[in-house]
């Protein structure tokens, strides 16, 4: 097959997959290439998704049947593989161009594992040693693959993942039988592990090759299986705390497969609840929440109306008013409409002067929302109203289409 | 009333300002540039000595620091309207409140520039990624239409990424261009005199990037306004992957 035929084929095997980030290496430079700590967005596809890196499978030649995968062994679907030298340079032709900001290295496990580790890594190789490309690379760890692999490429790559896919073992059983928790869960600890060791080495003033700077991440699919989302949310806390992930990614699952355990092919992808689980993902890493704060076992779903953060709020009245001349960063952090920006904003500003409705506005904070959560020096905003109004006041409005096209997402 | 006239670089603007320091006086307009003098008003024209501006810069830098110097020189950048004497009242305020006048966004002075130059980043920001480079006999192009005058902002990006090519990104709108060779980048008059064709190998590269553009989206989740928001239509006609999209709509 032609490079053309290839790039289709593996492009749409690798698309479900909803990383695209860039973000989290500074400095790295090469002949041909660089990286930006913050990340760069070079196109937006059709679905409004951000283009960052070529984004393609080595191979979709699966050995693993995971019912839920488009590239499950007993599809139907057109295989391709590249060769290594093939997919680099297709890598530089297109960064020197400015069409993307690196590769995004991952694959189906062709043969074994360890066999699959070996092409990416020979990949990663042909970029960094021939090319001597300075650019983003962000690569998979093939699950159930060996350390010393996995080592190896962390030493070529800026970011790597493992997808956890299901929320639970009950479900991986079930859906993806060739993988394991244990599997899945090995090569995380190995990564996690490793970047803190180098890091260590590296703050001890000795030198020596970064490994995985910017980074690991993960992605746990929504509504293919039946996991509530406490349990999601619980398992990203601890994924986030024990191996220092640095994103767990949430994909509304498309249904690929007719199989009785999963949702039949007419289910639309609940891109809604996705989108409440990236909220209440952010209110862990940013905003100072614990999970047992959002959810409880007695509430375990998030209110697909409301953003979590407004339905905490409503929750616990006692917490407001916040007034935002006074009070901390953390507690100002806690009013709907106030984001991480607004918030520092506020305690820049509050130095000059009393901060009244107005300035509130001109600070960027949503007062649509938080009018009814703050005090400040003027306008005296109505009192946290009893229950039901507010809550219909500030959920979102209905939305004309099931698939939610108006939602305004970034992920 | 008096309007003030410079060279419309920001050198020339810092000249300005040190002349209306040595003068003790203010000036009620300012104007760069090729612009039509107004012979309605007494004009007062200044010279352009880049030593001098690089010594203003310096003493800018101290007084106001380098933040307020940097929000100045990208609100300058920017295609706002009366962007000069914006800039020029904000540097006179941040001269007798400090470097803390950055903060004052109640202030009208500071907030305009705030605005101004936060657009100009952001549009900096979005061409690092929207930029696209076509090889021409051996020369990295990429012609580009920006609202503000942002060569100056994007061409050290790819000075550093872009470190062994030679390159020139074109500035249609205003006919100017970065140039990058031997490791350096200087900034030139230029025009091309309409497209230049592209090789075969050229075309065969743009055609595998506008297929994975097409191959990577997940048709169940199509959503045109999305994509708009972050890429709207203005840039298309410099990006490959929209090319045969116009027709469309």
């Amino acid at each position: 097959m032609e490079t053309l035929g290839k790039l289709a084929v593996l492009a749409e095997g690798a698309k479900y997959d909803v990383s695209c980030s860039s973000s989290g290496s500074a400095g790295r430079r090469g002949a041909v290439g660089s990286t930006s700590l913050g990340g760069i967005c070079h196109s937006w596809s059709d679905d409004g998704r951000c283009i960052s890196l070529l984004k393609v499978l080595f191979s979709n030649d699966c050995v693993f049947d995971c019912a839920y995968c488009v590239n499950r062994r007993s599809a139907d679907v057109p295989r391709a593989t590249f060769t290594p030298r093939e997919l680099a340079d297709l890598t530089i032709q297109m960064y020197r161009r400015n069409y993307i900001e690196g590769l995004f290295l991952s694959s189906a496990v062709v043969g074994s594992p360890d066999d699959t580790m070996i092409q990416l890594v020979r990949t990663a190789t042909i970029l960094r040693e021939e090319h001597r490309f300075g650019g983003y690379i962000h690569a998979k760890a093939i699950p159930g693959a060996s350390a010393s692999l996995l080592g190896a490429l962390g030493l070529l790559a800026d970011r790597m993942s493992v997808n956890i896919e299901l929320p639970s073992e009950t479900s991986l059983r079930a859906l993806a039988p060739q993988k394991s928790r244990n599997s899945i869960l090995r090569p995380m600890a190995f990564i996690g592990g490793t970047i803190e060791e180098r890091k260590k080495w590296r703050r001890s003033g000795r030198s020596g090759p970064a490994f995985v700077p910017a980074g690991q991440s993960t992605q746990l699919m929504v509504g293919a299986s039946p996991e509530n989302d406490f349990t999601i949310l619980r398992l990203s806390e601890g994924l986030y705390r024990s191996f220092g992930l640095k994103r767990v990614y949430y994909s509304a699952y498309i249904p690929v497969a007719d199989n009785p355990l999963l949702p039949a092919r007419a289910t639309k992808p609940p891109m809604l609840r996705e989108h409440r689980l990236y909220q209440a993902d952010w209110l862990l890493r940013f905003y100072g929440f614990r999970a047992e704060e959002v959810l409880t076992p007695e509430q375990p779903d998030l209110d697909v109306a409301l953003d979590p953060k407004t339905g905490w709020a409503l929750g616990h009245p006692d917490f407001f008013p916040v007034d935002v001349n006074r009070a901390s960063y953390e507690e100002i952090l806690r009013v709907p409409g106030i984001g991480v920006r607004s918030a520092q904003r506020i305690l820049t500003a509050r130095r000059g002067h009393l901060l009244d409705g107005d300035d509130l506005g001109k600070l960027g904070v949503v007062m649509k929302r938080a009018r009814f959560f703050v005090a400040c020096k003027s306008p005296a905003f109505p009192a946290f109203p009893a229950g039901g109004d507010l809550r219909r006041l500030l959920s979102s409005p209905p939305r004309g289409k099931e698939d939610s096209r108006q939602l305004r997402l970034e992920f | 009333m008096a309007v003030w006239t410079f060279d419309g670089t920001f050198n020339g603007f810092l000249c300005l300002i040190h002349e209306s320091s040595r003068r003790k006086e203010r000036p009620e307009g300012i104007l760069g540039g090729g612009k039509n003098q107004p012979f309605l008003f007494e004009t007062v024209p200044t010279e352009t000595d880049e030593g001098l501006a690089a010594s203003v810069r310096t003493a800018l830098a101290a007084r106001l620091s380098r933040r307020v110097l940097t929000e100045g020189y990208y609100a300058f950048l920017s295609a706002m309207p009366g962007r000069e004497m914006a800039v020029y009242r904000y540097f006179a305020l941040a001269w007798t409140a400090g470097p803390g006048a950055a903060g004052l966004l109640a202030d009208e002075r500071v907030r305009t520039v705030h605005e101004a130059g936060r657009a100009v980043s952001r549009e900096r920001h979005r061409f690092l990624g929207l930029l696209r480079f076509s090889e021409l006999g051996g020369v990295l192009y990429a012609p580009f239409e920006p609202e503000g005058d942002i060569l100056p902002l994007v061409a050290g990006h790819f000075a550093r990424r872009l470190g062994g090519e030679r390159w020139i990104i074109h500035d249609t709108g205003r006919s100017k261009a970065a140039v990058y060779e031997n490791g350096t980048w200087r900034i030139a008059g230029f025009s091309t005199g309409g497209p230049l064709p592209l090789s075969g190998r050229e075309r065969e590269i743009r055609d595998l990037w506008k297929r994975y553009f097409s191959s990577t989206a997940v048709q169940t989740r199509k959503n045109p306004g999305l994509q708009r928001q972050f890429m709207p239509k203005k840039y298309w006609k410099h990006l490959p992957e929209k090319e045969d999209a116009d027709g469309i709509r």
